[in-house]
Order: structure tokens, then C-alpha cells, then sequence
């Protein structure tokens, strides 16, 4: 076994790798629980891809094979109602997660220079957890997934210039068919998992590049100690991922996530019917006003959100400091609010 | 109490500590496996089940027989090939009233075999095996066995029926 391991050592040098990993610090000061939102995203991905390799082998595309197969997995494969429910549950706790980990590195100005590229990565993977999102909504043939499918392409359409062409290339014409379920399954299950993968590898090697950013006011005060990452971090983020597993499970299992009748373009769209609630805020807007109107006052105020490291980059005095931190604030508020509006008013 | 007592379980307490402690250790060691082996099965077995679960299992009926009109239409010496339940069967005409009908899976490696008129040989293109028309043995090349043989019989009312 030890020779083994030398033989290896000597063609994929690991040493340095080790040494670095045994050097690691994490700091630990009184907001130093936000560090642990980025490991829980990663868990809630790391579910995505066995949960979504498992369904792979039960879930068949096409027009007449993709309802009926989400049907035969949650009612006559073994466990299947568990494994769906789960992808399902886990790909809204991902972004839930993904959610309060910008925001907590937003409010801890951890996107400064040297950290800036990681925040660009970052918003990159939420953008595409969202199209992960949104393709994997089609699957299952089901009305509410047709309709949510017909608005958002709709919306996409709206692009100035290019906006109609990405549209029919997306549906495979001016229609959502069996050739729209093709597309949007192979945009779910092999062209974003590639990119996104690639991407998140970046993300985390920046991440242990740079390691983690002590908040300013914590870092002046030196309210702060440091723990190893290993073993001691590295065993509480274990533990984090294990109470993140038990309440995916608990919510998986108690609250199976349903499937509608399969989707009839004959059919209206049901009373009630809205995206899920990450996309609440956005149906708002679109409630209340235009479509260009709301989707250029979310686009301006999503454009400056993304370069904040621009508008506020790391300086002696800090003079816009305060201005990210309401801008922080601000965006929280508008975002919970016309979430919270939308539910109210449907 | 007595001093004496007192000095007894104090010492006692002192030398138990260190028992206890390890004692304690080892039992949380010993939860923590138990932990982890119980997820590592509520993980296991879910995802075994799931992959195992197929559509035949569902089927559920095995079929017994069929009817095979259209094998009655065939000269002496002419064969067809078709469906017995899901899977591929031949039927080879020798005579008016001779009849012989075999699943057409090569027992060698799973090929579907063909009916050779000139050689009078079932034969399988994969690895050049021969099965003998006459009975289903396997005469030539690889296969190890006889083809799985079908009962053939024509019914009162003029049906052509295969059966297992």
C-alpha cells in the first residue's frame, strides 16, 4: 500500500497539495456561520447530480415517452416518488442557499479585489442554476410546466435583436413540442452541468486562493482566531452537510414534490397558476407593469448589483462602503417585498 | 458516613474517571458507526431498488401462446420469423404437416439466428454456429446448447398456435 502510494507520488506530486491543506486556516468570529452557505450550495449540487444521473436511467424525452415516464417513476419505480421528490426539493434548497450566500458575501464585501473574479464566477453559476432551473421544469411534461416553459421563452423572446432567434432555436421552432422537451433535456442533463462544473471548479479554486474574507470592522478590531481547515472545519462543514441531508430528506419524504396532468395546448392555463418563488419577484414586476419596462428595471438594477466590485472596490477610507450596504438592504426589501406582494395577490 | 467511607469512594471515583471516560469514548464511537452504517443503507438501498426497477418486471404476464395464422401460408422448406411474447421466435415449414418452431436466440452469446434453405441448417451470423432444423441441436461452432424449442399445433377450427 505504501509503495503504491510513493509509485503514484512520483508521476501526480500530492505532497505540496497535502502540506497546503494541513497549513489552511479558517477564521472564526461572530459571522463567521455565513461561511458555511457556499459548502451548503455545493452539497445541494452535489444531490442534483447523483439524484439527476439516478432519474437519467428511468426518464425518457419526447412527447409521448416524457409524462408518462415521470408517472411510471413516482408511481411504479421503486422509490422513485423519493428520488424525484428530492432532485426536486434540493434544486429550490440550492437556490435558497445560493440566495443567502451572495448575499451574506455581498453584506461582508468579500467580492473586493482579489475576491472580484470569484463574485464573477459566482453570479455566473447562479445565472445557470437558473437555467438549470427552468429547463428541468419542461421535463416533466406536465401543465404547469408547459405554461411556465410558454412564459419564459416568451420572455426571452422579448431580447432586443436576438431575443426571437434564441427563442425558435430553444422550442425548435414557434412551438413548444416533443422537439422542445429534446432541447431543453439536453441543455439540462449535458451542456449545463459541463459548463457549470467547469465554472464551479474555478469558483472553489479561487476560493482557496484567496480563503475566506474577514469582515472589515471584525479584521480592525482583531476580533478574531483562526482554526485549522483540517480536520476542524472541514468536520463542522460535514456536519452542516449532514443536518442539510436530513432536512432535504424530511422534506422530500413528508412533502413529496407533485406532478401535474400532462400538458394539453387545448387546455387554458389553471386559475392560480405562478413560477416558483424565485421567480415571484420578477411575475410581479411583470404583474405591474410592461414587459419591457419590468424586464429593463430588473436587468439595470440585476447589472449593477453584478459589478459592484466596480462601483465599490476596496480603498482606505471605504467611502462607498455604506452606500453597498444599503444598496445590500435595499435589494433584500425589494426582493422579499414583491415576493411577498405576489403571494399575497394571487 | 465515616471518613474513612468518604476517603474510599473518593478514591474509588478517581480511579473510575479515566474508566469511565474511555468507557464513553468508546460508546460514541461505537453510535457513530451505527449512525453511519444506518445512513449508508437509507442511502443504498433506495438507490439499488431504483435501478433496479424495470418495465418487464411491470409486464407481468408471461406469454404462453400465441396464434400464427399466417404461418400456415408458407410452401415446405420456406421459414418466418416472429414475436413470441417479446422476444424473437422462427417457425420453418419441412412438410404439408411438419411444422418446427424455435426461439430464434442463439444460445452461444445472444444473436438472432437465421434459417439457411440451402444448407438446411438454422445458422447464427455472429460466430458461425448451426443448429440442426430437425431438433434445435447445436451441430456446428460455438453454441453450447440447443436452441429453446416451441410446440406448434393446428387447432380444430384452422388456428396455427404456438405455444411454450
Amino acid at each position: 500500500m505504501g509503495t503504491l502510494l510513493s509509485k503514484l507520488e512520483e508521476r501526480l506530486p500530492l505532497a505540496p497539495l497535502k502540506e497546503a491543506a494541513l497549513h489552511k486556516q479558517v477564521p472564526i468570529h461572530k459571522h463567521a456561520f455565513w461561511y458555511y452557505m457556499g459548502g451548503i450550495s455545493l452539497f445541494f449540487f452535489l444531490v442534483q447530480m447523483v439524484t439527476g444521473v439516478l432519474l437519467l436511467f428511468h426518464y425518457q424525452p419526447g412527447a409521448e415517452t416524457a409524462h408518462a415516464s415521470a408517472l411510471r417513476i413516482m408511481t411504479k419505480v421503486d422509490f422513485g416518488w423519493l428520488i424525484r421528490s428530492i432532485h426536486s426539493w434540493s434544486a429550490n434548497l440550492m437556490v435558497g442557499a445560493i440566495f443567502v450566500h451572495m448575499f451574506s458575501v455581498f453584506f461582508m464585501k468579500a467580492y473586493q479585489k482579489p475576491r472580484d473574479l470569484t463574485w464573477y464566477t459566482g453570479l455566473a453559476l447562479l445565472g445557470m442554476t437558473f437555467l438549470f432551473g427552468f429547463t428541468g421544469y419542461l421535463l416533466p411534461w406536465d401543465d404547469i410546466a408547459f405554461f411556465a416553459t410558454k412564459v419564459g421563452v416568451d420572455v426571452a423572446a422579448g431580447t432586443p435583436v436576438i431575443g426571437k432567434e434564441i427563442a425558435n432555436i430553444l422550442r425548435g421552432g414557434t412551438d413548444i413540442t416533443g422537439l422542445t422537451i429534446q432541447r431543453f433535456f439536453a441543455l439540462h442533463a449535458v451542456v449545463l452541468p459541463g459548463i457549470f462544473i467547469a465554472i464551479l471548479s474555478l469558483h472553489l479554486l479561487l476560493v482557496q486562493i484567496h480563503g475566506n474574507k474577514i469582515p472589515e470592522g471584525v479584521e480592525r478590531a482583531n476580533a478574531y482566531r483562526t482554526i485549522p481547515f483540517f480536520p476542524n472545519f472541514l468536520y463542522a462543514d460535514l456536519y452542516v452537510w449532514l443536518l442539510a441531508f436530513n432536512v432535504l430528506s424530511i422534506l422530500a419524504a413528508i412533502y413529496p414534490w407533485p406532478l401535474g396532468p400532462e400538458a394539453d395546448i387545448l387546455k387554458p392555463a389553471p386559475q392560480g397558476i405562478h413560477p416558483e418563488w424565485y421567480f415571484m419577484a420578477q411575475f410581479q414586476l411583470l404583474k405591474m407593469m410592461p414587459e419591457p419596462v419590468a424586464m429593463t428595471l430588473f436587468g439595470a438594477a440585476g447589472a449593477l448589483w453584478a459589478i459592484v466590485p466596480l462601483w465599490n472596490p476596496a480603498t482606505a477610507t471605504g467611502r462607498r462602503g455604506k452606500l453597498a450596504t444599503y444598496a445590500g438592504i435595499a435589494a433584500a426589501i425589494g426582493l422579499i417585498g414583491l415576493t411577498i406582494l405576489a403571494y399575497g395577490k394571487l | 458516613m465515616s471518613e474513612l467511607g468518604s476517603t474510599l469512594d473518593r478514591e474509588f471515583d478517581e480511579q473510575a474517571e479515566p474508566e469511565t471516560d474511555f468507557m464513553r469514548r468508546g460508546v460514541v464511537k461505537w453510535l457513530i458507526r451505527v449512525v453511519s452504517g444506518l445512513y449508508a443503507i437509507a442511502f443504498i438501498v433506495p438507490v439499488v431498488r431504483f435501478l433496479r426497477s424495470g418495465s418487464a418486471e411491470e409486464g407481468g404476464e408471461k406469454v404462453t401462446q400465441i396464434s400464427l395464422k399466417a404461418a400456415l401460408t408458407l410452401k415446405p422448406g420456406e421459414f418466418q420469423m416472429f414475436k413470441f411474447g417479446s422476444k424473437p421466435a422462427i417457425v420453418i415449414r419441412q412438410g404439408p404437416d411438419d411444422f418446427k418452431a424455435y426461439l430464434a436466440t442463439c444460445t452461444h452469446l445472444g444473436c438472432t439466428v437465421n434459417y439457411n434453405p440451402g444448407l438446411r441448417r438454422i445458422t447464427c451470423a455472429c460466430h458461425g454456429g448451426q443448429y440442426d432444423p430437425d431438433t434445435g441441436k447445436n451441430i456446428a461452432g460455438p453454441p453450447p446448447a440447443p436452441l429453446a424449442p416451441l410446440k406448434t399445433e393446428v387447432s380444430s377450427d384452422g388456428d396455427f398456435i404456438v405455444k411454450a
